[in-house]
């Protein structure tokens, strides 16, 4: 059986159309990602449009090429001019740069690219085994367990979010909140629309998603114009010279980098960007020559490039599984998905499991041609670095427009992306992270929908929430959650307070 | 203390008390029990206390140092976010006037103008794209984009 749907899954993939699309979308993610400033979500919000107009598995095949290589693309910049590409490469910047200096630029990104890989396939593969096991204890899950894994869901997105917690927990709060714009479901009753008929719907997402990531982050960058500093006029070489050695000096680092990546992949609200800054720690723990870490040493750059790679395929466990996204970019296709009518959730690996065998291809596929299309993006980075952002930014700013325009044709969503993308660009600029937004659109009706019906199904009796099982295990997670602030809190107090008494 | 954090957990504050206020008027399911109102009037609930932690967590920080951004704009950067938001209100306004290309034109190349790039150059590089754009949305994924009095 699982034979013949893998051989299904190869045929649908090696169509010309959706092999075109992944060969489009990954040049277009390591252009995005090559690029300081914009990000892998960016691109997820860019491409979402065009998403929105395909089948399911171009779509979600336009999507898993692109973040592998945008992922990855961030390193080159990192790695010539100090200034990591996308977020998930800040962690191990310092290290790239300074080993530029040696003029070993060419060997970083070798290294780069090809651990990136690895990571990637290692995601990949974890996404295969842990999806179809989690899917089928899902089975049984009814409105009250799912109601409880999505509290599970945001709260790990408040916790792990970036910055402080009280921020992201507002950040989760408007993103509810937006998410109740519209007929509510128990009685069909207009909320916050103000006699706006295009509100009834509620807040497009498309529009919202290009608004929060694109139009914020053209904001952003019209702000603080930086210029960069090439550290080498001349295009990397000796790519993968010494590769096989480095890969098998550090094997086990890369092993354990992954797993620390799929692990932070699966929790909700944190993606590439923390996957690589905490395996970058861990291997500074773990390594006999920490004191060379920040200075130009290549084992954290093995580390950290393994994890943010893998966390893309960790991001999507949960999101297949469950239809709780692990990170932004699989809230953005949990929001497409949703749109065109496909749920993600245990059931789809009963009813669709083509379509998911045709995902973890297309994952080992993005990641086998990360080598090749990794290796011309770094021939070619001293163009892609001359690239003008004066002639980039506005015209990322006319794909925003029309983009948003494109889905209902109508200048109402021009104008909700503007809204968002100043929403965006305000709390990104306070220190508020967006990511918890997004799951708060996304999970929103879940949450509320979840909990309505089991109530009304109970006759307002809530106590089966907590006496079901598997109700009992999460609402135990998300206790332990928010209890979790609390006790550090109590116990940075009590520190200080010994500390000073 | 930050001003920009302060005014975030004071409009938190507001939101959620706007939110609530409207909720009261959100009818009851049949049964008597609370119905479209009790999610948001939660969420409202919770937005407010995190408003007002933040609001105690930035004043008992009074004494520490200023904060406020790392890095200071100057008043030219301003004025570019000021344009971004002018070209989409313009796009909103007067595209279905003008149509799609020339107003799509004009805003890209007076925002690589006012964003420093070269004039000529600019106006290719708007051109090329719009024209690309316009491929793209109208002819492959069959959008109607605004077409104006001049039918283009």
């Amino acid at each position: 059986m699982m034979y013949e749907y893998l051989v299904q899954a190869i045929s649908l993939v090696a169509e010309p159309c959706t092999l075109l699309t992944i060969l489009v979308a990954s040049i277009y993610g390591l252009f995005v990602g090559a690029i300081p400033g914009l990000t892998a979500t960016m691109a997820a919000a860019l491409l979402v449009p065009f998403t929105f107009f395909m089948e399911p598995l171009p779509a979600m095949a336009a999507i898993v090429a692109m973040e592998a290589m945008a992922i990855f693309a961030g390193d080159i910049p990192a790695t010539l001019v100090r200034m990591p590409g996308t977020p998930s490469s800040a962690a191990y910047t310092d290290d790239c740069y300074a080993l530029t200096k040696q003029g070993k630029a060419g060997q970083v990104l070798g290294v780069g690219v090809t651990c990136s890989a690895i990571g990637g396939l290692l995601g990949a593969l974890s996404l295969m085994v842990a999806a179809p096991l989690l899917a089928e204890c899902a089975m049984s899950f009814t409105s009250f367990e799912y109601f409880w894994l999505a509290v599970l869901g945001l709260s790990s997105a408040v916790v792990v979010s970036s910055g402080s917690m009280v921020k992201g927990a507002i950040a989760l709060m408007l993103g509810l909140l937006i998410s109740t714009v519209g007929i509510d479901i128990t009685l069909g009753y207009p909320r916050f629309t103000f006699g706006n008929v295009e509100l009834t719907g509620g807040i497009n997402f498309i529009p919202a998603m290009i608004g929060l990531f694109g139009v914020s982050e053209v904001l952003r960058n019209v702000l603080h114009s930086e210029e960069l500093q090439v550290a080498t006029s001349e295009a990397p070489r000796h790519i993968f010279s010494g590769i096989a050695t480095v890969v098998r000096r550090y094997k086990m680092g890369i092993l354990r980098s992954s797993i620390i990546g799929v692990v932070i992949g699966i929790l909700p609200g944190a993606g590439a960007d923390i996957a690589a800054w905490i395996a970058y720690a861990v291997t500074k723990n773990a390594s006999p020559e920490a004191d060379k870490f920040g200075q130009g040493h290549i084992e954290p750059i093995v580390g950290a490039t393994s994890a943010n790679n893998a966390a893309l395929g960790g991001a999507w466990v949960p999101a297949l599984v469950f239809g709780i996204p692990g990170d932004s970019i699989t809230a953005i296709l949990i929001g497409v998905l949703m749109m065109k009518g496909l749920r993600p959730g245990p059931m789809i690996f009963e009813q669709q499991p083509v379509l998911l065998y045709a995902v973890y291809v297309t994952f080992i596929l993005a990641n086998i041609l990360l080598i090749p299309l990794g290796y011309l993006a770094i021939r070619s980075s001293g163009m892609l670095l001359r690239v003008s952002k004066n002639y980039l930014l506005p015209i990322i700013l006319l794909f925003s427009i029309v983009g948003s325009f494109a889905i209902n044709n109508s200048l109402f969503d021009v104008g909700v992306m503007l809204v968002m993308g100043l929403l965006g660009f305000y709390l990104e600029a306070n220190g508020v992270p967006v990511a918890p937004v997004v799951l708060g659109i996304v999970l929103g009706p879940i949450v509320e929908q979840n909990f309505m019906i089991s109530v009304i199904k109970t006759h307002w009796s809530l106590w089966e929430f907590f006496t079901r099982p598997v109700s009992a295990v999460l609402c135990l997670g998300a206790l332990l959650m928010w209890g979790y602030p609390l006790f550090s809190y109590f116990r940075k107090r009590k520190s200080s307070l010994s500390a000073s008494g | 203390m930050r001003i920009g954090e302060l005014v975030i957990g004071g409009v938190a504050i507001a939101l959620a008390v706007f939110v609530f206020i409207l909720t009261l008027g959100f009818p009851q399911l049949p049964d008597g029990h609370p119905g479209p109102g009790l999610f948001p009037q939660l969420l409202a609930i919770i937005l407010a206390i995190m408003g007002l932690v933040l609001i105690g967590q930035n004043l008992s920080k009074r004494d520490l140092s200023p904060g406020g951004e790392e890095k200071a704009e100057g008043r030219e950067e301003w004025v570019n976010i000021l344009w971004v938001i002018g070209v989409i209100l313009c796009y909103m306004f007067i595209s279905e006037i003008a149509g799609f290309m020339i107003t799509a034109v004009v805003i890209s190349w007076v925002l690589m103008l006012r964003l420093g790039a070269a004039r000529l150059k600019g106006f290719v590089a708007s051109m090329a794209a719009v024209l690309f754009v316009y491929w793209l949305f109208s002819q492959v994924l069959l959008v109607p984009l605004p077409l104006g009095v001049m039918g283009y």
